[in-house]
């Protein structure tokens, strides 16, 4: 038995030669609607992100002992995206859309009942972040995810260079998408 | 190296990152860009954290530009509160008043009653007469009397305390305070009043 795989078995934590079903429940709360996100942003599916969520558990319940604990978010993650890129490359997504926005928002509406709390405390943190973002920047984030129009379009109707709306859209998403990080870091502190 | 600066790169690593996932995760990239970025992927949690952040916050995004603020009903629900306590001060001020004015008619209505039963006259001064209506008009009149004479008659103020102003000693009770208590007068001050005033035919041209 190898060191790594000695240091991850410890008693309380398997049962058997599989992880004990309340450590992967553990998991489960803590990273799934994560996990789920990062799924949907690769597949820009939300069904198929659920389903490869599915089957990066089902991994984690028959192999998740052989990996360390310290570490066993990152494994997760990377079963996941293994998982999510062999359906991509097997041609299951036929779609190759420029709307993907459209279907995070689907995927965003469409959660799953234990993920309401989660969405409902982004929503928030992204209000507070967006009420106090210049109101350049938050025009063009309202028209690239909200309306959907390209850059391209965004530079047109708003008379700017499209480096212009590039750099607003850059710090802008930099400042959301940090408010929701930082609340993590919070919140697992 | 500093420590300032070791933050300012990690924080421009962190925008770059979140940057990179949302051109992936938009559509923004091109075929080849976009293996490259997933074989960052593979390799890279915090890419992976950054692809997940930037989902959640674009889903939140389109939340938030969707549904409009809650604010106008609570600045109306504000001012409904304002609106009715102001009411209540109107209405209870109202009650209060009603309360005064029935509390000095309603003995007064009484004691008239009672009075024309026994076959008097109603009594005029309602405070004075619901508060000892055993005392007679003349009693009060001749204890006003004997107060005039009194001072008429250089006694000494039972207050000796009170300082004395020039002109005093010569204080008399003018007529109008006897006229409120004793009617027959006050016809008579009013009929002098009337001739007086200037009538409305004559001018002085």
């Amino acid at each position: 038995m190898s060191e790594a795989k000695q240091s991850a078995e410890s008693p309380a934590e398997t049962e058997g030669e599989r992880l004990h079903p309340d450590v992967v429940a553990a998991l489960y709360s803590e990273h799934a609607v994560e996990l789920r996100s990062f799924l949907t942003g690769v597949l820009r599916d939300a069904d198929l992100a659920g389903d490869v969520l599915q089957a990066a558990f089902t991994k984690a319940v028959e192999v998740g002992h052989t990996s360390q604990e310290e570490s066993r978010k990152a494994w997760l993650f990377r079963v996941a995206f293994n998982e999510a890129m062999q359906i991509k490359r097997r041609g299951r997504i036929h779609e190759r859309s420029t709307r993907q926005l459209a279907r995070i928002r689907e995927e965003h509406d469409s959660g799953r009942a234990e993920d309401e709390a989660f969405r409902s405390e982004d929503v928030a943190r992204v209000r507070q972040a967006l009420d106090v973002l210049p109101e350049a920047q938050r025009q063009v984030v309202r028209m690239r995810i909200y309306e959907e129009k390209t850059f391209a379009v965004i530079a047109e109707e708003l008379g700017c260079p499209l480096g212009t709306v590039l750099t607003r859209m850059r710090l802008a998403m930099g400042k959301l998408a940090g408010r929701l990080s930082d609340e993590d870091l919070e919140r697992e502190r | 190296m500093n420590p300032e600066s070791s933050e300012y790169e990690a924080r421009n690593s962190d925008e770059e990152a979140t940057w990179q996932a949302f051109q992936y995760v938009s559509g923004e990239l091109t075929a080849e860009e976009e293996r490259a970025f997933e074989s960052q992927l593979a390799a890279d949690q915090a890419l992976r954290e950054a692809v997940a952040s930037v989902v959640r916050t674009c889903g939140a995004v389109h939340v938030v530009e969707s549904a409009p603020m809650p604010a106008p009903v609570t600045t109306a629900r504000e001012f409904r509160g304002v609106a009715a306590a102001g009411w209540s001060v109107v209405f209870g001020a109202l009650a209060l008043t009603l309360v005064a004015l029935l509390s000095v008619w309603w003995p007064s209505a009484s004691d008239d009653a009672a009075n024309i039963a026994d076959g008097g006259q109603p009594v005029e001064g309602t405070a004075a007469s619901s508060a000892s209506p055993e005392v007679d008009e003349q009693d009060v009149l001749a204890m006003w009397y004997a107060s005039e004479e009194e001072l008429s008659g250089d006694q000494i103020l039972a207050d000796e305390s009170l300082p004395l102003v020039d002109g005093q000693d010569d204080f008399v009770v003018p007529g109008w305070m006897f006229a409120a208590l004793e009617p027959e007068r006050m016809d008579g001050m009013v009929e002098e009043m009337m001739e007086e005033m200037p009538q409305p035919g004559s001018t002085n041209n």
